[in-house]
C-alpha cells in the first residue's frame, strides 16, 4: 500500500482532515457522475475533457462550478468534437463566452507554443498552468496524461541541470501566482468590489494551496539528474496540491505545521461548503471586512495556511538552500 | 584493561567477537550482525508494500541498499534504548526517539527510498533539525507584560515591543483595571505594524463574572487575532464559547491544580471546542522537567497550536530565557516554527547581535513611537 500526500500525513500524525476527505469523496463520486454522461459524447482519440479549478484540487462543495475545457492535440481546427455545446449540455451548464478561460476548446500547440510569447495572454498561461496543476479528466485519460507530460517534456528541454529545480518551469509557475494576485486587484477595480470577499478568501487559500503545490515538486527537483525530472513531476502532477503540500511536509519532517496548515485549509473547506456562508462573503465589500466576524477568521486561516507554507520553505534547511538560490531572482 | 564480574564476563562472552562495549557502553555499542540482518529484513517488507519505485529486476533499487542498513542500525539502537528506559521508568519509546532523532533519520530514509535509486546520498547530505538558532526565529514578539515600569501606558508599551519585534506583539492586561485601559486604546485604532497581535485576558483582580467578561472579551476588535486565556481563571465556560476560534488557552504551571496537562486541558477543549492552544514552555517545564509533558501537550494540541509562550521560571516569575532552558526547549520549539513566539520576558543579552528591530517612521497620529 503506497500511502501518500493528506492520508500520509493524517498517517503520521493522528489527525483527521474531516472536511477535505468528504469533499474529496464527494468529487469521486462526481466525477464518476459526469464521466458516465459523458462516456456517449463523440470524441476526436487525441481530445481529452478536462475538469479544472475545485475538480482538480478534488475538493468540490456544494456550490463549485463546473470548470471545463476540451483540450485537442495539435493546432486549432475548425472540427474537433466535441464542441464546448455538446459538453456544456451535459454538464447542465451554458456555455461561456468564447474569450472566457474555461468552457472553450483549446489547442495543446498554443498551450505548448506560445509559453512566455507576446502571444502568451493570461488566458493562454492560466489554462496551461491549470491544466498542469489542478484539472482532471473525465474522458480520454490517455490523451489527458500525454498532453501533461508534452507540456511538462517541454518546461523541461530549456537548459534544465541535473540536481537543481528547472528554471523555465519554475519561473512560469511564480509568474503564474503573480498574475493572479494581480488579477486579483485589476478584477476588483473593474467590478467595483462585487464578490469581493469570496474572491479574496479564494485568493488566500486555494489559489495559494496551487501555487505551494506547484512550487514545491519542482523545487524539489534538486533532488533529481536532470533525465530524471519528468518522470518525478508527471508523478507529482498527477495527484492534486494538497497531496503534494502534505508529502512536502511529511518528507521535511515538518508535521506539526504540516497539521496546522491543513487543518486551516480544512476549515476552510467547511466555510465554502456552507451556503450562508458562502453567500455572506460574496456579498462582502472590501469596506465591510473589518466589522465581518467570518471574513476575519477567513483571514486568519489564510494567514495560518501561509505561516505553515513559509515555515516549510525557510525553515528547513534543505529546501531552504534553494528558496535562497532561486526563489528571488 | 578494566575488571568485570562472573555474570558480566559471561554476558561479554555470549556477545560477538569485538563486541564488548555492548555491556558497558550501552548506547555506543555495536549490534551483532544476525539481529541487524533480522531488522533489515523487517525493513525490507515494510518498504516492499511502501516504495513505488522498482529497480529493473522488480526489487528494490540497488542503491537503497545503505539507506537500508542504516535505518535497521537505528532501528536496533531505538529498541534497545526504549526497552532500557521503559525498564527504568524513564521515558516513552516515543519520547526517546524525539530526542535522539533517531525516528527522524529512520523517516528521512524511508522517504528517501520511496523516490528510487537516485537519492539515497541525500540521507547523509541533510542538515538537522534544531542547526537554526531560536533568536532568529522569524515570527516573534514580545508580551507588554515585559515592561512592567510601563504598565497602563500602552502607547509606550508598544513603542517598546517594536523594539524587539514588529511581526507579534501580545498586548498584555492581566488585571481588569488594566484591560479597560487596553480597550480605551485600542478603540483610537492605532496605527499597528505587526501582523500578529494577541491580547492576555486578565486573571487577578477580577470583578465580572464570566457573562461579563466573555462580553467585554468579544467586544476587542476583530484584528486582534487571539484572546489568551488562563483556565483556571474560566470557572464557568460556556460564555466563552462565544469567543469561537479567537479564544486561546495557555498551559498553566506547577502552582495550579488544573490546566496543566493535555488530559487536564482536555476537559477544558471538551466545553470550548474552536478555542486554540498557547503552548507556555517555562509552564509545561514546571510540571516536566523532562518536557516530555510538554510534548505531549504538541502532540494533543497541535492542530490548535496559535503562539508560544517563550521564557525560564525562576521561583515562579518569568525571566529571560536562560541558556540551559534555550537547549532543553528546543525540540519543543523546533515542532512550532510556523507560529509567532511570544517572549515573556526580556530577550536574553545573548541574543542581541540576532535581534535586529525595524526602524519605523511614526507619521499621524496616534503613533507607537514613546513620547
Amino acid at each position: 500500500m503506497n500511502v501518500h500526500g493528506v492520508a500520509r500525513l493524517e498517517l503520521a500524525t493522528g489527525v483527521d482532515f474531516s472536511r477535505i476527505a468528504a469533499a474529496r469523496s464527494e468529487t469521486e463520486r462526481r466525477l464518476s457522475e459526469r464521466s458516465e454522461h459523458l462516456s456517449a459524447v463523440q470524441i476526436d482519440p487525441r481530445a481529452t475533457i478536462v475538469l479544472m479549478g475545485s475538480w482538480g484540487r478534488r475538493e468540490l462543495t456544494s456550490e463549485s462550478d463546473d470548470d471545463f475545457m476540451v483540450l485537442f492535440e495539435g493546432g486549432e481546427r475548425d472540427d474537433g468534437r466535441p464542441t464546448i455545446h455538446e459538453v456544456a449540455e451535459i454538464l447542465g451548464g451554458s456555455p461561456p463566452g468564447a474569450e472566457d478561460i474555461f468552457g472553450a476548446q483549446v489547442w495543446l500547440d498554443d498551450l505548448r507554443g506560445k509559453i512566455g510569447r507576446n502571444e502568451d495572454t493570461n488566458t493562454n498561461l492560466t489554462r496551461r498552468m491549470l491544466f498542469v496543476l489542478e484539472s482532471v479528466s473525465v474522458r480520454n485519460e490517455e490523451a489527458y496524461a500525454s498532453a501533461r507530460r508534452a507540456l511538462l517534456g517541454d518546461y523541461l528541454e530549456a537548459n534544465v541541470k541535473d540536481h537543481r529545480p528547472p528554471r523555465f518551469l519554475l519561473n512560469d509557475v511564480i509568474r503564474y501566482w503573480r498574475t493572479i494576485a494581480v488579477d486579483f486587484e485589476s478584477k476588483m477595480r473593474e467590478r467595483k468590489g462585487e464578490g469581493w470577499g469570496l474572491r479574496n478568501a479564494k485568493l488566500r487559500l486555494s489559489r495559494k494551496a496551487l501555487f505551494a503545490g506547484g512550487l514545491l515538486p519542482v523545487l524539489e527537483c534538486y533532488r533529481y539528474p536532470a533525465d530524471g525530472m519528468l518522470d518525478y513531476l508527471d508523478e507529482r502532477m498527477s495527484v492534486p496540491p494538497l497531496d503534494r503540500i502534505a508529502d512536502a511536509f511529511v518528507d521535511h519532517d515538518v508535521v506539526d505545521a504540516g497539521v496546522r496548515t491543513l487543518a486551516a485549509y480544512d476549515e476552510f473547506l467547511s466555510i465554502l461548503d456552507s451556503t450562508t456562508k458562502r453567500s455572506e462573503l460574496k456579498e462582502l465589500g472590501v469596506d465591510q471586512a473589518a466589522e465581518s466576524a467570518l471574513f476575519a477568521r477567513v483571514a486568519e486561516l489564510g494567514k495560518e495556511f501561509e505561516a505553515g507554507l513559509l515555515s516549510l520553505l525557510f525553515d528547513t534547511p534543505e529546501l531552504l538552500r534553494w528558496v535562497r538560490e532561486y526563489i528571488v531572482f | 584493561m578494566a575488571r568485570h564480574s562472573p555474570e558480566t564476563r559471561a554476558k561479554i562472552s555470549d556477545t560477538q567477537r569485538g563486541n564488548r562495549n555492548r555491556v558497558t557502553h550501552g548506547a555506543s555499542a555495536q549490534v551483532p550482525a544476525t539481529r541487524l540482518t533480522q531488522a533489515a529484513e523487517r525493513v525490507y517488507a515494510a518498504l516492499a508494500e511502501d516504495a513505488p519505485v522498482r529497480g529493473p529486476d522488480g526489487g528494490l533499487p540497488r542503491h537503497d541498499r545503505e539507506a537500508v542498513a542504516l535505518l535497521a542500525r537505528a532501528l536496533c539502537r531505538l529498541e534497545d534504548r526504549a526497552a532500557r528506559s521503559r525498564a527504568r521508568r524513564l521515558l516513552s519509546c516515543s519520547a526517546l526517539s524525539r530526542r535522539r532523532g533517531f525516528l527522524a533519520a529512520a523517516c528521512r530514509i524511508v522517504i528517501s527510498t520511496r523516490y528510487g535509486d537516485r537519492v539515497s546520498v541525500i540521507v547523509s547530505g541533510t542538515k538537522p533539525h534544531g542547526a537554526r538558532g531560536i533568536a532568529d526565529h522569524h515570527p516573534m514578539g514580545m508580551s507588554t507584560g515585559v515592561f512592567a515600569d510601563l504598565r497602563g501606558a500602552w502607547q509606550e508599551l508598544v513603542a517598546e515591543a517594536c523594539r524587539v519585534s514588529t511581526y507579534a506583539v501580545e498586548l498584555s492586561a492581566l488585571s481588569e483595571g488594566e484591560f479597560a485601559g487596553l480597550t480605551g486604546y485600542l478603540a483610537a485604532k492605532p496605527r499597528l505594524p505587526f501582523r500578529y497581535v494577541s491580547v492576555h485576558a486578565p486573571v487577578k483582580n477580577r470583578k465580572l463574572d464570566d457573562a461579563e467578561s466573555a462580553l467585554v472579551l468579544g467586544q476587542l476588535p476583530l484584528w486582534v487575532r487571539s484572546i489568551v486565556a488562563h483556565p483556571d481563571a474560566l470557572h464557568e465556560l460556556a460564555p466563552y464559547r462565544e469567543l469561537g476560534t479567537r479564544l486561546v488557552l495557555e498551559n498553566m504551571d506547577d502552582r495550579k491544580t488544573t490546566g496543566r496537562t493535555a488530559d487536564e486541558l482536555d476537559v477544558v477543549f471538551d466545553e470550548l471546542p474552536d478555542a486554540g492552544f498557547c503552548l507556555d514552555v517555562a509552564h509545561a517545564h514546571s510540571i516536566d522537567p523532562t518536557m516530555e509533558a510538554a510534548h505531549e501537550l504538541l502532540d494533543r494540541f497541535r492542530a490548535r497550536l496559535r503562539q508560544v509562550h517563550v521564557s525560564s521560571l525562576r521561583e515562579s516569575h518569568h525571566v529571560s530565557l536562560t541558556e540551559g532552558d534555550e537547549e532543553r526547549f528546543a525540540s519543543i520549539l523546533e515542532r512550532c516554527r510556523d507560529v509567532p513566539w511570544i517572549l515573556e520576558a526580556s530577550p536574553p543579552q545573548r541574543w542581541r547581535g540576532a535581534l535586529k528591530p525595524t526602524t519605523l517612521i511614526a507619521v499621524g497620529a496616534p503613533s507607537i513611537e514613546r513620547s
